[in-house]
Order: structure tokens, then C-alpha cells, then sequence
């Protein structure tokens, strides 16, 4: 191992794992775990330091892992781990097939973090691109298709930034892009930003990702907590480390903010918007979950955007703490598709009674989710809403600020459609989510714990690496953290909330309770069976009447339109094709005194 | 800080929340009787839930249906006091100081979100469907407010209330620099502390008081202290953020007279403020919740809107700086 | 140990004209001493390479000066197709055990002929061998197509016939007005004293040798016959087709292009015909209902691109279009033996029948191993071919013209993924399991694709002599 390095461990193991698993068959997810394990505990002595190494295959690989790579590491292959954990319970049919594929996207995927020239980045970019893809197929040949096109649309929009950057340098390292003018970056950002926007499904290249999410849930949470990442990590290289400040300075600025970065941020929110508001209106869990992402990664997109220091780290921390809870989201959700096969809100209900730490699991994913102070979902969010207050961007903010809003509706949602109300006749016996499924959640879980305690712990990392990409640190001390606005002290919240959580205990332990059973209700004059139902069936039905006239229009459906254009187009253009010897003669006559024809007028 | 300092401040902390939840009993009181009296009836006295809260709290039998019931009187009770806690009230800046505005706006949805899980707990529909109106009612009325918020912070160019206070206390009332603003969070207040025509998801005809409808004994009694703290919080963010907190005398110059002044006016203001709310809510029927929707979607977010455009055209083109 | 390149073009012939004389023996065997030649010849062409790669050979055969005899002209680059079309070829001969239709004794022939034509087409350095060559090569494709005596069989065939005869002739043409101006047929000769030549008449020649090889290059708009002769074809020799004459043809057109003309001023033309035949090529594939006809035309796409390589003509471009052949060759050859299997086992070529056909991971494996590496996708070998033409483009600065490459790429990977949608998905039809003769193939192929992906290191070091090639060397 010493020999190949890094390449060898978050590179080679998982790759090499995943040929072994596969030849395990029923204990294939259980070994993968194990390799999937070694890279996440082999990060640890790598902390703060800056390692590289060129491995060549024929092609050079130039691999670096500094603390930015780190960051997004272990982030990553924390993920790979719980989510193979999880599966190990999960995953029944073919554990050989979703064990070597996952391995295979977390070699590409740890590639694409360490990549330091354009060439491995774009070769491991494709590796993670494919792996998903198959694993998706797993589930749906036809969602599989979505996400592939969309897939090879990013990393052809990709091949087309590299192009221009090979066209100025004649080299594929990111630390030879000097020398290249403004408009050529311009065209290099626009391409490399919109190639990783599709990996962080950015409206109105987010519709591969309602389809791809309904894949098995182990994966999903993978996907969408650890590999969309790849697409924030992706942007934040091309924009703050390739390019870096001052060339994107260089295209005017408003306010201090680049003129190439506001519209993506004015997109961000956008997407967070829309996001939101598809997301409140499903009924499929895993559909809810997946719009949910789309709007929370629209966040991330403005901090990407705006490119100050707060925005950028809110960016990072945001993505970090989406990483977690929305894996731990889908974790949940894929434990209770386990226990009842469900996948619509409606048909669940009252599921937290009997999966309880599950419950609690989520719960603490939906706090981070909407915000709630008392995890670290909120510090991230305060830092994006701040960074555009402070900046007084009256279109971005708003944007945000109802977005997270929504967030709360289809939250609840959650909650009450899965996991409160009715417990139904057939769900009586539901049990609570085997042990390593548990064990995978709590692990997701407590980085949204502990780092809202001491935000100053990650906040560090974040300015580190805020402060390599040339940027002002944050400002931060253990427990609070400061913008140019307005600030926040965890401590201080936490031992307040502590204290009067325990005022409000004691009044309330004053007197016992008595559990009665769910259906002996206040009916307020209903037949008991009217009352009978979970009222979860078109939960925000009235909501979506009024947007109903928004609703119609579907960035989906014209995706549709446009491909059947296409089409038809191509079915005109094989009639050429007549299966006729005469014509074809023909075509070669005409070619020749084309080829002469235009030869001799060149000469 | 030493300890002792630590320990005045938090005993301090701790009685003005105490007065807070009485004030709260004792507006609800006092809205009970006014009610009654421009409806032409007597009406209970004003320490009638005073009453009702002890009596609630002292019941023997409890019921439940499982654990997650515990949440809602639990979060509701310890949230509303931790928001309360972050509200500068009268000029005592409380913990305001370490916690802005944003940091408030989240704490509020924790007794918020402790209540609905609580509630929707219960196998009951109306629960249910009193959550989901009142989440659509919290997204209909953000809309306004967000966007008076948001004018407020570009307009002083500060998320925290502390400073807040004291901007609006050297340069100008919000209400006054920022009238327009005002008007829509007045409306926003409306939908936000459920008062009439926005009584939407506690509509007791419709669906029996939608999520209070399975709570009982000690929980409804806890229920109803957060109902009182609520009360006053969102009138004092009102007053904080509008009309200067009822900061009149600075406390750096007129020390513990000036506390005592400053909490008068600001009792004084949250009563008035309290009142507007309460004479709207005794005159007008209910809303359906997609009229509600509407309605905050409509013209509230205009008037907020342009209130938006005046602080930025004050703050950004024309120099204004409080 | 010196090996004579001349042996890889003996061996297959003579054994050819041996056949008969062991099927007298016995008709079993056969396919085994096929089998047996294949392999010796891959193994051959290997040692070559290896020579090859220290020094370009040029051999010249019996003492006879040229244009009668035969003047071999091996350089790394010849060698490594020639490596590559023989190994292709043996591996395609394990999958031709599963063809039982009668005259066996005449298919072994003519694929051995094939081979020898399409070996010699690499290696040749004379201009008038290396239509002799293709001539070979054709005369037993053609043979092959029809071999199945069914409608389509004989349609394909005959629509070949027509195009390749129309091909050769203008080969012939060519060939005719180098030789009248020039006096000679040896490439390098030609090369130096290209100057000498009326440079009308030099285009003239010039088109008449681009497009006579661009019939077996599948070149747009000579492409018309592919999709029905590969249609027709039995399998194994769609499969030939695909990895052997077509990149024969490649191969001679890069040598008109670079060796003999040394063209660079109409270059552009060649890109333009490229992105022609890979726009054509993946559109029309798109709306394919039968599996080997989608698979003939993205082969013709695939061949369009490697022709954009050859036009786009800086080093890293070549390089791709080397690789490209290379991954081509394999990727396709897999790709029509799954083809081939699948009709087999499904009884139809209809790919809306075939659903589910790929859950079998001996066949699955490799299809989707094949498909990623066709689509371009790392760390498969069909990822660096086609990510060095983009980037030779880029450099040049072709940004309009890559962009729609891209564009018909979308396409392609449109195409397979529906494919890919239909062979996975659940179903309850049962398939006939695959026999050893069909995955052994699938599986080869399939190694070499996954192992050159992850570690192209050789095939880049024998990549490094294009400039050389370029250079108008061999």
C-alpha cells in the first residue's frame, strides 16, 4: 500500500473490494462494508496534511489530498459506510451486484475529490457517473435512462470545459490554467459549473433526480447525501480554486459579488424554490425526499454563487450537514419501506410507535433539515441567510428565507403522514428496523449533534479550507459564530434550552398520565368509524389548488416534447436510407465529384 | 463574566419569563372580556385563565396515547420560553445580545414543531388536518413578514435585535422609518398569533379545535402557558422590531429607572398592539385557508414588497444609514 | 527471435488451401485447426509488434522488386492493428464453433482468407498489394455475407457486392493515376515524389483512394450497405466484419491520408466527412427496432469517429483514433457475439423481444462491459479513444464541430440505454443458457476491455509512435 499511497487506499481498496465482495454472493454487502470501512478510518492520519502522488497508468493520474479533499472525504466515505451497513439487512436479490457497484462509485467518487488534473478527475467522474447508473438500474431500467442522460450531459458539458482549458494550456493540470483569457474562462466556468450542476441537480437540470432517488434506498442516500457532493465539490474547485477569486472578480462585480457568480446564486435560490414546492406536494416518499434534496442543494448553489467567505463556508457547511441528514432521511425512509413495503405517504401511518428509534432518527434529520437550532442544519442555513442579508440581495434571500418555510410543511409531512397519526389494521406488528440499520443512522446522525454544539470544531476545517482558495477566514470561536450582521452562541442556546426544557419537565411531571388506545378519541360527534382514517391522503390538498395554475406547467414534460421532436426528426433523416443499391451508387457518384469538385476550387 | 454576574442575569432572565407567561394569561384575559363586550356579552373576568391553567394543571386524570404525545407541552413549553428568552423586553436585552433575529425566527418553530408532533401524535384526524392548516397559514403570513424582515435588517444593516434596539433608539422608530413595512407586519401579525379572520386551524366549529382537539389535564394546561407565552412574543417582536422595543430612556444613562420606564411603555405597547388584534379578531368571521393563503400571497407581500423597495432605495441609493 | 512478418499472411493462406485437405480427414477438426492457426498468427503478430516496436521492418518478399513483389512496410502502429485484427479474429473463431450450417468447410476458408486480407492490408507497403489486399478481403466478406442463403443474406451480400466492387474501382483508379504520373507504387516512394505530381490530378487521386477504402471504413455517405450486409451476416461474421475488414479499411485510409499524401491543408474536409458519418450514424441508430442493425450503425458512428481522429490529424487526435480501433475491435466484436446470442436465444433479432435477456450475468457482465466501453465511458478502453480525439479537436479548436459530436454522443448513449433498459428488465421468459463457445468470447473480450481501461499503459506506449506516423514514416 505504501507504495501506491493514497492511490491505493481510496482508490485501489474499495476497487479491489469490490471484486472480492462480489465473489462473496450472500455475504457480499457485509464485505463491502468492511472495505468500505478501511478508507474511512485510514483518513484520519491524513488530517491537516498534504499528500500527493502521481500514479501512472498511461495516462498520469495526479492525485492530491489536502484538507479540502479531506473535508469532502470524509464526508463520503462516512456515507459509503453506513449506507453499506444499512444494506446488509436491506438488499435480498443480487447483494453481489449492488456491493461492487457501490464500491466501484466510491473509488470514483474519492478520485474525483483527489483528482488534481483534468483528465483523472474526468476518468473517475465517469466511473461514479456509470456505477450509479447501473445501480439504478437495479430498480428501473427507464429511470436508469433519465439519470444516464443527464449523466453523460454533465460530463460532456465537463469534456467541453477541459477542451478550452487544453486549448489555452496544452496541459489537463489544474495549476496550469495560467494565461488563459477572460472570455476563454468564461466559457470554462460556464461549462465546468453547469457540467457539476447537473450532478447537484440544479433547476432545470434537476429531472433526473426524482427518478434516480426512487432507486433502493441505501444507494439513494449515497447518491444523494454523498454523491451529489461530488457536484458542490466539483463547482468549488472550477470556481474558487482553478479560477480562483480574482479571475472571478474579474468579470465585474456587484457588491463584491462576481458577476459570474449572481446568477447562479439568483438559479440556487430558484431551485431552492422550486424545490420545495414539488416537494410539498408529493405523496411518494422517496419522490418527497428526492425534491426536498433538489431545493436543499439549491442552497448550496447560492453559497456557491455569491462566493464570500460566510456564503462559501455556509456553502461547504450546508453540504455537509445535507450529506448527513438527508442520507439519514433516506435511511429512515428506506427502514420503514423495509418493515411495511410501502412507498406512499398515505399508506403509512403511526409507524413511530413502533419503530421509535427510527423515529427519533428522522426526527433528528427533520430538525437539521428544517433548521432547528439544536442541530447543526441550522448554523449552515444562517450563515447562506446572512452572507445575502449582509449583502442586501433582496431577490436571493426571500427566495431562501420562504423556501425554508416550505421546508417546515413537507417536514411535517413526514412526520405525520409515516410516522404519527393512525397506526392501520395491517401495520399492527410492524417491528423496529433490525440492529445494523440502527447503528447505520445513528452513526449519520451525530455529526448533526455534536457539531451544533461545537460549531467551532467544523467551522475551523471550513476556514482552512476557505483560507487555501485565497479567501478571508470565517469568524468563529468554539461555540458561536459571527457575520458582519449579526451572530449566534451555540453554548448559550443549548444550556437555555437545556434549563427551561427541564422547567417545563418538572411541570409536567407533577402528574402521571395514562396511556389510552389510539382510536378512543374527542370525536365531536362523528361515528367512531368516520374517524377511522389517516388524514394523509392529499395532505396540503387545499395548498395545491391555489398553485394548481403553476403546478401545470412541468420543466419535465418539455424535456419530453423536445426528445420526441428529436425523434421524429430522426425517423425523416433514415428514409435516406432507401435500401436501394442504385441510390447508394449514387450517393458515391455525388460524393466523388463533391470531394473534386471542392478540392480543385481550393487548390 | 463571573459566576455571580451569570447568576443575576439568569435569575433576571427568569423572572421577566415568568411576567411574560402572566402577561400572557392576562392579555387572553383581557381579550376574552373585550370580546364579550363588543359582542354585547359579560364575558368572564380577566383572571379567568389564571384559573383555568391551575385547574388544568392540578387534574388527576391524564391521558395519552403514547410517548411522542409528551413532545407537544414539553417543546411547547421550553420553545416559547427560549424564544421569549431571545426577545429584548422593555430595553433588557435578555440573551438577545448572544443570538440574532434569524436564530430567533428558528427558535420560534421549535415549540411550533413540538405542538404539531404532539398533536398529530393522536389517531385523531382533526389534528391532522389543524397542523396542515396551520403550517399553510405559517406559509401564507412568512411570505409578508420574511420580506418585512428582510427590509428591516437591509434598512439597519443588522440581524441582531440587541443592536436593533438601539439603532432604532439613536436614528428613528421602525414605524416611522419604515412605515409601509409596518402596515404588512401588522397583517402578517394577524395570521401569525391566529386571531380572527386567520383562526384557521384552531377553527373550534370545524374541526374541534383541530390540534388541541386530544389534549387534556396538565397537557392542555401547559398548552395554554405556551398559548400565553406566544401571545406575548409575537407582539414584542412586533414592538422590538417596529417601534423601538418601547426603548424611551437609555438604560446607560438613566440605569434601573430607566429599566422600570422602558418596561412600562413596552407593557403599554404589546397591550396596544394586543387590542388591534383582538378588535379584528371579535369583528370578523374566518377565512378559508386557501382565501387565507391568498389573501397574505396577495396584497400583504405587495405592501411588503414595496415597504422591500423603500428600504433598499433608502439604504443603498439614497445613503441612509441609522 | 526474428520473425518474419510476412508469416502472418502466409500462415492463414496457406492453411486455407489446407482446409480441404484436413476436412478429407475429418470435418471435427476443423474448427479446432482454425482455432489453433488463429491463435499461432495472434501469437505472431504479438512477437512482431515486439520487433516492430524497437524498428519499423520493411521486408520485401522473394527478391522480387516491386510492383511484383511483395513489399512489407511493419511500423509499431501497423503491427499493433495488425496484433489487434488477429486477435479479434481468434477470439471470434471460438464463437464460430457455434455456426453448425453447412458448407463448414468453406466458411474456415473464407474466414481465414479475411484474415489474411485484412492482415495484409496492414502490413502491406505497396499501393498496388494493398488493393490486392482489400480485394481478397472483400471477395471473401462478400462470400461470408451471403453465407446464411437466406433472403436477407443475399440482399446484404449483393448491396456489398455493388458498393465494394464500385470502392474498389476507384482504389484501382487511383492506384492507376499515381502510377502513370509517378512510376511507382511504394508508399514511401510515392510520398517523397508526391511533389512531381499535377496537383489536379493529385486530388483526383486522392479522392478516388479516400473513398474506394472509405466503403470498407464506412464512411458516410459509402455506409449504405452496412446495416443489411451485417443483417444478413451470420453472427460471428458481423462480428469480423466490424473488428477486422472495417479496420483494415481504417487502417489503409490513414495510410492514403498520412503516408502517402501527407495531406494537412484539407484535413477540415476529413473531420467534416467524420462528423457527417457520426451524426448519421447514431441519429439513424436511434430508431432501430432490429439489434444488429442498431449495433451496424453505431458502428458506422464509431468509424466516424475515428475518421474525425485521422482528419483532425495532431498527435493526440491520431493517438485516439489508434485507440479507438482498437477499442472498436473489441467493444463491437463483443457487442455482435451478445447480439448474436441473443437472437439466438430470444428467436427473434427484434429487440423489444429480448426482455430480460441480459439478467444472466454470463452474458449480462460483458454486455454492459461492452456498452460502457462503446459509450466511452473510464476506465474502458473506449474512454481514451475517444477522449484524445476530443481533446486533439480542442486543440485545433474545432469547438462547433466537437460540440455536435457531443451531441450525437448523447444520442448513442440514448440508444444503448434503452437497450440496456429492455435486456434488464424483469421478466419471466426463460432463455436458453449460454454455452461455453459463446461466453468464453464475451468473457476474453471483456477482460481485455476492463484490464487495457485500467491500465492502457502498453497500448499508450505503442500510441507514442504516431508521431513518427504522422510524420510519413510507417
Amino acid at each position: 500500500m505504501e507504495i501506491l499511497g493514497i492511490f491505493g487506499i481510496f482508490v485501489l481498496v474499495p476497487l479491489i473490494g469490490s471484486v472480492i465482495a462480489y465473489l462473496f454472493r450472500k455475504y457480499a454487502v457485509a464485505v463491502a462494508a468492511i472495505f468500505a470501512a478501511v478508507p474511512s478510518i485510514a483518513l484520519y492520519p491524513f488530517y491537516d496534511t498534504n499528500v500527493s502522488r502521481i500514479i501512472n497508468i498511461g495516462v498520469k493520474l495526479n492525485l492530491t489530498l489536502d484538507p479540502t479533499t479531506w473535508f469532502f472525504m470524509l464526508m463520503l466515505d462516512t456515507l459509503a459506510f453506513s449506507a453499506l451497513l444499512f444494506a446488509i439487512p436491506y438488499i435480498k436479490k443480487a447483494q453481489g451486484n449492488f456491493a461492487t457497484l457501490i464500491l466501484v462509485a466510491l473509488a470514483g467518487a474519492n478520485g474525483v475529490l483527489m483528482a488534481r488534473d483534468f483528465l483523472s478527475l474526468y476518468i473517475f467522474w465517469e466511473m461514479m457517473s456509470w456505477a450509479t447508473y447501473l445501480l439504478i438500474l437495479r430498480k428501473s431500467g427507464e429511470y436508469a435512462r433519465r439519470y444516464l442522460l443527464f449523466g453523460v450531459l454533465s460530463a460532456y458539458f465537463i469534456i467541453m470545459g477541459i477542451g478550452i482549458v487544453y486549448y489555452y494550456t496544452g496541459s489537463f493540470l489544474y495549476s496550469a490554467t495560467t494565461g488563459i483569457p477572460m472570455s476563454g474562462w468564461f466559457w470554462i466556468l460556464l461549462f465546468l459549473v453547469l457540467g457539476f450542476g447537473v450532478k447537484m441537480a440544479v433547476v432545470p437540470l434537476h429531472v433526473w433526480a426524482p427518478y434516480a432517488y426512487c432507486a433502493e434506498q441505501p444507494f439513494v442516500a449515497f447518491l444523494s447525501g454523498g454523491l451529489s457532493k461530488l457536484g458542490t465539490f466539483g463547482i468549488l474547485m472550477a470556481m474558487y480554486s482553478i479560477a480562483g477569486i480574482s479571475i472571478l472578480q474579474g468579470f465585474g462585480t456587484f457588491r463584491g459579488v462576481s458577476l459570474f457568480g449572481y446568477p447562479f446564486a439568483l438559479l440556487g435560490a430558484i431551485t431552492a424554490f422550486i424545490g420545495t414546492v414539488l416537494a410539498i406536494f408529493q405523496d411518494d416518499l422517496r419522490k418527497l425526499l428526492a425534491y426536498s434534496s433538489i431545493g436543499q442543494l439549491g442552497y448550496v448553489m447560492v453559497g456557491l454563487g455569491l462566493g464570500t467567505s460566510l456564503a462559501l463556508g455556509g456553502a461547504i457547511f450546508h453540504a455537509f450537514n445535507h450529506a448527513f441528514f438527508k442520507s439519514l432521511l433516506f435511511l429512515g425512509a428506506g427502514a420503514v419501506i423495509y418493515r411495511t413495503g410501502k412507498y406512499k405517504i398515505s399508506e403509512m401511518g403511526g409507524l413511530g410507535y413502533k419503530m421509535p428509534f427510527t423515529f427519533l432518527f428522522v426526527l433528528f434529520a427533520i430538525f437539521a433539515l428544517a433548521g432547528i437550532p439544536i442541530t447543526s442544519g441550522f448554523i449552515s442555513k444562517w450563515m447562506l441567510y446572512e452572507a445575502a442579508i449582509a449583502k442586501k440581495f433582496v431577490f436571493i434571500a426571500p427566495l431562501m428565507l420562504i423556501a425554508s418555510v416550505g421546508a417546515f410543511l413537507y417536514c411535517f409531512r413526514i412526520l405525520y403522514g409515516v410516522f404519527l397519526g393512525q397506526l392501520s389494521e395491517e401495520h399492527k406488528d410492524v417491528k423496529e428496523a433490525p440492529a445494523p440499520m440502527l447503528a447505520a443512522m445513528f452513526i449519520l446522525m451525530l455529526p448533526l449533534v455534536i457539531f451544533s454544539i461545537v460549531p467551532g470544531w467544523i467551522l475551523g476545517w471550513i476556514s482552512k479550507i476557505l483560507v487555501s482558495m485565497g479567501l478571508k477566514p470565517l469568524e468563529y470561536s468554539t461555540f458561536a459564530y459571527y457575520s458582519p450582521i449579526g451572530n449566534a452562541n451555540m453554548l448559550i442556546m443549548w444550556i437555555a434550552f437545556m434549563l427551561l426544557f427541564m422547567v417545563s419537565m418538572i411541570i409536567f411531571m407533577m402528574k402521571k398520565a395514562r396511556v389510552v388506545d389510539q382510536l378512543d378519541n374527542y370525536l365531536a360527534g362523528e361515528a367512531p368509524t368516520q374517524v377511522q382514517l389517516h388524514a394523509a391522503h392529499n395532505f396540503y390538498k387545499p395548498l395545491k389548488d391555489t398553485w394548481a395554475p403553476v403546478l401545470k406547467y412541468s420543466i419535465n414534460r418539455a424535456y419530453e416534447k423536445f426528445s420526441q421532436f428529436f425523434v421524429e426528426g430522426f425517423k425523416e433523416i433514415r428514409k435516406m436510407y432507401t435500401e436501394n443499391p442504385q441510390d447508394y451508387a449514387a450517393y458515391m457518384g455525388i460524393a466523388f465529384l463533391i470531394f473534386v469538385l471542392v478540392g480543385w476550387w481550393l487548390l | 463574566m463571573s459566576i455571580v454576574n451569570i447568576l443575576i442575569q439568569s435569575t433576571l432572565v427568569a423572572l421577566y419569563l415568568f411576567l411574560a407567561i402572566c402577561i400572557g394569561l392576562l392579555f387572553m384575559g383581557i381579550a376574552r372580556k373585550v370580546t364579550a363586550r363588543i359582542q354585547n356579552r359579560v364575558g368572564p373576568p380577566i383572571y379567568q385563565n389564571f384559573i383555568d391553567v391551575g385547574k388544568l394543571l392540578a387534574k388527576k386524570t391524564n391521558i395519552k396515547h403514547n410517548w411522542i404525545f409528551d413532545f407537544a407541552p414539553l417543546f411547547a413549553l421550553a420553545g416559547v420560553l427560549l424564544a421569549l428568552a431571545y426577545l429584548p423586553m422593555g430595553g433588557y436585552k435578555m440573551l438577545s445580545g448572544t443570538g440574532d433575529l434569524i436564530l430567533l425566527l428558528y427558535i420560534i418553530a421549535i415549540p411550533a414543531l413540538g405542538f404539531a408532533l404532539g398533536s398529530g401524535a393522536s389517531a385523531n384526524p382533526n389534528a391532522g388536518v389543524g397542523v396542515m392548516r396551520a403550517l399553510t397559514l405559517m406559509l401564507s403570513y412568512e411570505m409578508p413578514f420574511l420580506l418585512v424582515l428582510l427590509a428591516l435588517m437591509i434598512f439597519y444593516n443588522t440581524a441582531s435585535l440587541s443592536t436593533l434596539l438601539e439603532k432604532q433608539m439613536s436614528f428613528a422608530w421602525g414605524i416611522v422609518a419604515l412605515p409601509i413595512s409596518a402596515l404588512a407586519a401588522d397583517i402578517a401579525l394577524q395570521g401569525m398569533m391566529m386571531e380572527k379572520p386567520f383562526d384557521i386551524p384552531i377553527a373550534p366549529h370545524e374541526i374541534a379545535s383541530g390540534p388541541l382537539v386530544e389534549f387534556g389535564g396538565k397537557y392542555l394546561g401547559m398548552l395554554m402557558l405556551y398559548s400565553a407565552g406566544s401571545v406575548v412574543l409575537e407582539t414584542t417582536l412586533f414592538v422590538d422590531l417596529f417601534l423601538g422595543g418601547g426603548v424611551v430612556l437609555n438604560p446607560a444613562t438613566y440605569g434601573v429607572v430607566a429599566y422600570v420606564v422602558n418596561y412600562l411603555v413596552w407593557f403599554a405597547l404589546i397591550f396596544v398592539v394586543w387590542m388591534i388584534a383582538v378588535f379584528i379578531n371579535a369583528v370578523f368571521p374566518r377565512f378559508r385557508i386557501e382565501q387565507a393563503f391568498k389573501f397574505y400571497w396577495k396584497w400583504p407581500t405587495v405592501i411588503a414588497a414595496i415597504g422591500l423597495a423603500q428600504a433598499y432605495i433608502m439604504s443603498v441609493f439614497l445613503g441612509v444609514i441609522p | 527471435m526474428m520473425v518474419q512478418p510476412v508469416l502472418l499472411i502466409a500462415l492463414p493462406l496457406f492453411f486455407a488451401f489446407l482446409l480441404p485437405l484436413i476436412s478429407l480427414w475429418s470435418k471435427k477438426v476443423l474448427k479446432y485447426v482454425v482455432m489453433g492457426v488463429m491463435a499461432f498468427n495472434a501469437i505472431l503478430a504479438f512477437i512482431v509488434l515486439i520487433e516492430a516496436l524497437k524498428a519499423p521492418i520493411f521486408d520485401i518478399i522473394a527478391g522480387f522488386q516491386p510492383p511484383l513483389g511483395i513489399v512489407l512496410m511493419v511500423g509499431p502502429l501497423g503491427a499493433f492493428i495488425a496484433l489487434v485484427i488477429n486477435v479479434a479474429a481468434f477470439v471470434i473463431s471460438l464463437y464460430s464453433a457455434t455456426v453448425t450450417k453447412e458448407p463448414l468447410l468453406k466458411y474456415y476458408m473464407l474466414s481465414l482468407l479475411i484474415l489474411m486480407g485484412a492482415t495484409g492490408m496492414v502490413l502491406t507497403g505497396d499501393l498496388f498489394n494493398l488493393f490486392v489486399f482489400l480485394e481478397v478481403t472483400s471477395i471473401a466478406a462478400y462470400g461470408l455475407a451471403s453465407y446464411n442463403k437466406d433472403r436477407k443474406g443475399f440482399e446484404g451480400a449483393l448491396k456489398y457486392v455493388i458498393m465494394g466492387s464500385i470502392g474498389s474501382s476507384f482504389v484501382l483508379i487511383g492506384i492507376a493515376i499515381i502510377y502513370a504520373q509517378l512510376r511507382t507504387l511504394n508508399m514511401l516512394d510515392i510520398a517523397t515524389r508526391l511533389g512531381e505530381m499535377d496537383p489536379y490530378t493529385k486530388i483526383v487521386a486522392f479522392v478516388s483512394l479516400f473513398l474506394g477504402f472509405g466503403v470498407e471504413a464506412e464512411m458516410f455517405p459509402l455506409n449504405a450497405w452496412v446495416p443489411e450486409t451485417y443483417d444478413g451476416a451470420p453472427h460471428p461474421v458481423s462480428a469480423m466484419f466490424a473488428s477486422m475488414s472495417a479496420k483494415s479499411g481504417i487502417f489503409a485510409l490513414a495510410r492514403v491520408i498520412f503516408t502517402i499524401f501527407a495531406f494537412s491543408n484539407y484535413l477540415w474536409f476529413v473531420v467534416i466527412m467524420g462528423i457527417l458519418t457520426v451524426f448519421f450514424g447514431e441519429i439513424i441508430a436511434y430508431v432501430q427496432k432490429n439489434i444488429k442493425r442498431m449495433l451496424a450503425y453505431s458502428s458506422i458512428g464509431q468509424m466516424g469517429m475515428i475518421i474525425m481522429g485521422l482528419g483532425i490529424g495532431t498527435v493526440l487526435s491520431v493517438q485516439g483514433a489508434f485507440f479507438q480501433m482498437f477499442s472498436h475491435a473489441m467493444g463491437k466484436a463483443l457487442l455482435f457475439i451478445a447480439a448474436g446470442y441473443m437472437i439466438y436465444a430470444a428467436g427473434t433479432d427484434r429487440m423489444d423481444k429480448m426482455k430480460g435477456i441480459g439478467r444472466n450475468p454470463l452474458i449480462g457482465i460483458p454486455l454492459l462491459i461492452g456498452i460502457l466501453s462503446i459509450m466511452g465511458m473510464p476506465p474502458f478502453i473506449g474512454f481514451y479513444g475517444k477522449f484524445y480525439i476530443l481533446m486533439g479537436g480542442f486543440q485545433q479548436g474545432y469547438y462547433a464541430i466537437i460540440a455536435l459530436f457531443l451531441a450525437a454522443s448523447i444520442v448513442e448513449v440514448a440508444y444503448y440505454a434503452r437497450f440496456i433498459k429492455i435486456a434488464f428488465e424483469k421478466s419471466e421468459r426463460k432463455y436458453p443458457a449460454p454455452n461455453i463457445w459463446v461466453y468464453a468470447p464475451l468473457i476474453i473480450f471483456a477482460i481485455i476491455i476492463v484490464l487495457f481501461g485500467i491500465y492502457p499503459k502498453p497500448v499508450m506506449d505503442i500510441l507514442s509512435h504516431v508521431a513518427a506516423f504522422l510524420a510519413g514514416g510507417a
